[in-house]
């Protein structure tokens, strides 16, 4: 076993229903399966997972599913294990009959026992003895709880934690080892011709399921909603991803379309900077490269992913949107390893290694490579060369049994220069942007007991807009650069089986520099109509920001776990300075979460919460903006139900509503500073996620998102749409495994297209020598709806120590060019449809070992 | 940054349009104030410069419209000042391809013409609506819609009214130096070109249109004015021909005309016209006229 780790069991915890009359004899487990030990249960010490199985009449399981969910992490291996068991029949009028039972499967985290007395000396072998370590092909995670057995059961081990196991009686020759367990694809026979038995560790490989990957899931995975999760191996193979797995994101219900296949994230009608993005719990400004090509976090070191799109808890705010939390894991312990990867886009690799007996650490580089061939195929007229790195350094000491201590430092830059070159110098453009950030996390984790204490504080230097550009001969400068500093404190405190308290605070502070010189107008809104460029000004500011929120809440769940109720509540206070301008502002945010497990495939849920979020910098900017406009507020209401008719196939619905306020619109009044808090916003509409996981080598997903967003931008004015309102979103990913290593995936996508606002006439200004646009309504217009096959290939060659993958993906295999915008002639009189990007091949390499 | 730069991307993306400087048809290329800056009580005159034929019928008729631009409406005007023919609020000023104006006394301090720009200046719009008979071109194009913003003087404004800049001449490059000379004239005036060539264009305001003025810059707390210079843009429009740029000034001073260009070719021995207007930032408009012939 494991020096830390061991597992205990609680078997059959009642018969909950039988199929038929009476049941004389229930069902008894005859063959257990240890299930594979999640990494975690280390940090969480123990964990449960109720099973609701189903017994045919010979006994077998016909289907497992979770009735109570102890995260992902425990679910997956808890199922696996249980799928294996083997019972005897239950028993009703003499004849065996099928039963459904309930199954507590309970993982228990166990110090490794003292070591044996050594007075006496250990009994010598019978026979020689083979010591081995099985291992997964390719990156060579030890297998644990895999029964090994020799020839005809001559001998017979299970291996522990680290893979070791240890045979008896195994003479030089030829064998055949026999692998059994969860931990493995399909049950092996490893025939081995010359076998030497002896004092040196042998090491063995087989094909695994375990991996250090990464999860999404696709809605809260704590007790008050189900934990929805989609498998990371699978997700890097989504086509049009280029293997990036927060990517996934994009696909998931209520994540409408970013035009251009850029990486915006538009959620449930909020604008993209309304949705916030933290890794570790610490705020990061973008998550995306520039124009969606790749995440600025490897996914390599990502454990998990949650993404919230609306009625999350008040561990978060500051958002009107949805969040999106990134977790990464800690570096391997078990042997140095990496991988080395390289496409068209970027270029990629990782080290981690134990360099210490408690101290491992990973590092991890990524460049661009498309700025190496990009130019090969613009023109003079229009030249774009986007460069990109992204870097992570983690540390992890092992500091007790109880102390975890991370040190993390990340971040990344993008730099984009785009030329287009035309006569018209109104419609000839130079960009040149540079972004960045970089964050430096230290996290603390204290366990007492079952209480758990995380603290993280952080300090960050970002620059999230800064450009200079050039647009009808006119400069236009914009600078802003920051020192964050924040801190997040958590506790997790159990009381009893039926109630624990979160509490926790969320602190954020930045020091802005701002400079500018652009047109009067400032940077775009949305509901803009257009972008004048005329009455250049200059503005500079300092702008101070702190923002505290204490938060608390408790877990209840009383009727055997069944029902989940979490009331909780927030304190954010905004502290800020606007080149001498102050504001505080403190906002109460109350909020509430429920969860209803009806039966054990069938569950209701329900929350309710206020959300508020802060001007953003370009508001407060003084001239461009206005440094007295308030947070704006937003209420969401979702209302759902999670069924999971088979153990692995599980649908989820949901209703949601959101209610904005005091959102910061331009003012009407020529005299008055140029924004408010005068906007109001409504958004509705409900989702649909149908997931199969891994099923005979099928793997896939259909989300569906019908929804409406509407703003009004003053009193006396009629609702209109949002800029990014969609109104069907349909997303079908799939993809299957096929013989020798082969898999194949495909996503196709119909969404409707984009509002845009129509040209209904010019006029020609003659003093500055231009035409101008008249525009009719605000976002009256529909761009045609986008539809989308993307198709991939992946080929892995599995080897004893390391792993090499290709893979091609099509991008818009149809080429179909979806209408993305409008473009109009200089006075206006012509129109032409801006196409959306064409049939895109691209093509990978990847090494890991 | 983003949705900008989707903007450049929209904006940027290649079409088939013909470029603004090529003259078709009827088209108001410049309008004129002389003075172009001046105190309440002050009269100017206001002149249009167009090209193509005048077509038969049209009306000139001039208002000055009374609703300032809000903060966020694209373009330099009030939409509601290009869409309606008449209401309240746009005060009918003359009639005629010249009018004269006198300037009001507006009660700028109230908003009534917006926020000054950085120069400290208040515009006055005032609007010629030229309708003539026949059909509507698509997008409302008849009747056309032309503005000039008449710059108010305000006694705060340290800098001197502004005055029209004046342009010296079409010049071309010669050799590979970069300098410039004067193009050469046939016997009925016409600058000179070689059939089918790229000719690089250059023009120059004359000494002293150039103006200094004040400028506010620098931090809202400590804002200041500072000195600045007059940076004038050429627009070159012609009826033949494609200019490399259609603006010119600094830093891009040249424009090249191509003469030979596929779809613009200007035919040997024909004479065209060509028209250069000059502009700067504070609404000074000047231009010339000339007639190229490829030989």
């Amino acid at each position: 076993m494991s020096r830390w780790a061991s597992l205990a069991l609680a078997l059959v915890a009642g018969v909950a229903h039988a199929q038929e009359a009476k049941l004389d004899t229930p069902p008894k487990l005859t063959h257990f399966v240890e299930a594979a030990i999640p990494a975690e249960l280390e940090l969480r010490g123990h964990a449960e997972v109720t099973l609701t199985i189903d017994i045919d009449d010979k006994g077998k399981p016909t289907a497992v599913t979770v009735a109570q969910s102890a995260g992902a992490a425990f679910d997956e291996p808890a199922v696996a294990a249980a799928k294996q068991f083997e019972f005897s029949p239950g028993v009703s009028a003499g004849k065996p009959v099928p039963v459904r039972i309930t199954y507590v499967y309970k993982f228990v985290f166990k110090a490794a026992p003292p070591p044996p007395p050594v007075e006496k000396p250990a009994p010598p072998p019978e026979g020689p003895v083979l010591h081995g370590v099985l291992k997964q092909k390719g990156d060579r995670v030890p297998l644990p709880g895999v029964v090994v057995i020799l020839d005809d059961g001559v001998a017979k081990d299970m291996t522990d934690n680290s893979g070791r196991f240890t045979l008896r009686g195994v003479e030089p020759g030829s064998h055949v080892l026999h692998l059994r367990g969860s931990a493995l694809v399909k049950p092996t026979d490893m025939k081995l011709k010359r076998l030497l038995p002896g004092p040196e560790e042998q090491s063995f490989y087989a094909d695994g399921v375990l991996r250090y990957e990464s999860r999404v899931r696709g809605q809260r995975p704590v007790e008050e909603t189900v934990a929805q999760t989609l498998s990371g191996d699978e997700l890097r193979r989504i086509p049009g991803t280029q293997g990036d797995l927060l990517k996934a994101v994009q696909n998931l219900p209520g994540v409408a379309r970013a035009p251009f296949g850029g990486g915006q994230i538009v959620v449930w009608g909020s604008s993209p900077q309304d949705t916030r993005t933290y890794v570790d719990g610490v705020y990061i400004p973008t998550l995306f490269h520039f124009g969606g090509l790749r995440s600025t976090v490897n996914s390599e070191i990502v454990s998990a992913l949650d993404f919230y799109p609306g009625g999350y808890g008040p561990d978060h705010g500051r958002g009107l949107g949805g969040v999106i939390e990134i977790e990464t894991r800690k570096p391997r312990d078990d042997g140095y390893h990496g991988f080395v990867q390289l496409d068209l886009i970027d270029a990629s690799a990782m080290f981690e290694a134990k360099i210490s007996k408690n101290v491992s650490i990973a590092l991890g580089l990524r460049r661009s490579t498309i700025d190496l061939w990009l130019p090969l195929f613009t023109t003079k007229d229009l030249q774009i060369n986007p460069a990109y790195y992204d870097y992570q350094a983690k540390i992890h000491w092992k500091a007790s049994p109880r102390d975890d201590v991370d040190l993390f430092a990340f971040g990344s830059d993008d730099q984009i220069k785009l030329l287009t070159s035309q006569p018209d110098p109104c419609l000839s453009a130079e960009f040149d942007t540079h972004n960045y950030y970089h964050r430096v996390l230290l996290r603390y984790q204290h366990r007492f007991g079952k209480t758990t204490l995380t603290i993280t504080p952080s300090f960050g230097y970002d620059q999230p807009f800064a450009f200079a550009a050039t647009r009808c001969n006119q400069p236009i400068t914009v600078d802003a650069y920051t020192w964050s500093y924040a801190i997040r404190a958590v506790v997790r405190a159990p009381i009893n089986d039926m109630i624990r308290i979160d509490g926790g605070l969320d602190f954020e502070g930045n020091k802005w520099t701002l400079s500018a010189t652009a047109p009067a107008s400032g940077m775009p809104r949305e509901g803009d109509t257009g972008f004048s460029m005329s009455s250049l000004i200059k503005s500079s500011a300092d702008v101070w920001e702190n923002f505290t929120a204490p938060y608390l809440s408790a877990v209840l769940t009383p009727l055997g776990k069944r029902l989940t109720i979490t009331p909780s509540l927030r304190l954010d206070s905004y502290a800020i300075d606007t080149a001498g301008i102050s504001h505080t502002y403190a906002e109460w945010e109350p909020r509430l979460a429920v969860r209803w497990q009806i039966k054990p495939w069938v569950a209701l849920k329900l929350a309710v919460g206020m959300y508020h979020q802060p001007p953003d910098l370009t508001a407060l900017f003084p001239k461009f903006g206005n440094p007295d406009v308030k947070p704006q507020e937003s209420v969401h209401y979702v209302l759902g139900a999670d069924f999971q008719p088979t153990p692995t196939l599980h649908i989820e619905v949901a209703g949601f509503y959101k209610d904005m306020r005091n959102m910061i619109v331009r003012t009407e009044d020529p005299a008055a500073p140029p924004l408010e808090n005068e906007g109001i916003g409504r958004v509705y509409g409900g989702e649909l996620l149908v997931k199969q996981e891994l099923w005979h080598n099928f793997y896939g997903w259909i989300s569906y998102t019908v929804s409406r967003a509407e703003r009004k931008d003053h009193p006396d004015q009629p609702w209109r749409l949002f800029q990014y309102d969609q109104t069907h979103i349909f997303t079908l990913v799939a993809s299957y495994k096929l013989p020798r290593g082969f898999q194949l995936g495909i996503r196709f996508r119909y969404v409707t297209g984009n509002p845009y606002t129509p040209v209904i006439g010019s006029y020609f200004d003659a003093g500055e020598g231009s035409y101008h646009r008249v525009s009719g309504d605000v976002y009256s217009g529909r761009l045609e709806d986008f539809h989308q096959l993307d198709v991939r290939l992946d080929k892995t060659w599995a080897f004893r120590l390391w792993r090499f993958s290709l893979y091609l993906d099509i991008q818009n295999i149809y080429n179909h060019r979806s209408e993305e915008g409008v473009t109009y002639n200089y006075n206006s009189t012509q129109t032409e449809k801006v196409g959306g990007l064409p049939i895109i091949p691209s093509i990978g390499l990847r090494g890991e070992f | 940054m983003r949705a900008l730069l989707a903007i450049l991307m929209l904006s940027a993306c290649g079409t088939d349009f013909d470029p603004p400087s090529l003259v078709t048809g009827f088209r108001v290329l410049a309008i004129q104030a002389e003075p172009p800056e001046l105190s309440p009580g002050q009269t100017t005159t206001l002149t249009i410069l167009r090209a193509g034929p005048l077509p038969n019928g049209a009306t000139f008729h001039w208002d000055w419209c009374q609703k300032a631009l809000v903060t966020g409406q694209s373009g330099t005007i009030n939409p509601d000042c290009v869409t309606n023919q008449t209401a309240d609020y746009l005060q009918p000023i003359g009639d005629g391809e010249q009018i004269q104006f006198t300037m009001p006394d507006v009660a700028y301090d109230k908003g009534q013409l917006g926020l000054p720009d950085a120069t400290l200046g208040l515009y006055l719009p005032l609007r010629v609506w030229i309708s003539y008979p026949g059909d509507p071109a698509p997008l409302n194009q008849n009747p056309l819609k032309a503005f000039y913003r008449l710059r108010l003087h305000i006694a705060q404004n340290p800098s001197k009214p502004n005055q029209n800049p004046a342009l010296s001449g079409i010049f071309q490059e010669v050799g590979p130096d970069g300098g410039m000379t004067d193009m050469q004239l046939d016997e009925n005036g016409a600058l000179v070109a070689k059939a089918g060539s790229k000719v690089t264009l250059r023009t120059y305001v004359t000494p002293g249109s150039d103006e200094p003025y004040f400028s506010l810059s620098g931090d809202p707390k400590s804002m200041m004015l500072m000195p600045q210079t007059e940076e004038p843009r050429f627009f070159w429009f012609a009826t033949a021909g494609k200019f490399s740029e259609d603006v010119t000034g600094e830093p891009k001073p040249d424009t090249v005309l191509d003469l030979g260009d596929s779809k613009h070719y200007a035919p040997t021995g024909q004479p065209f016209d060509i028209w250069v207007v000059v502009h700067e930032e504070r609404g000074g408009v000047g231009w010339l006229h000339a007639q190229i012939v490829a030989k």
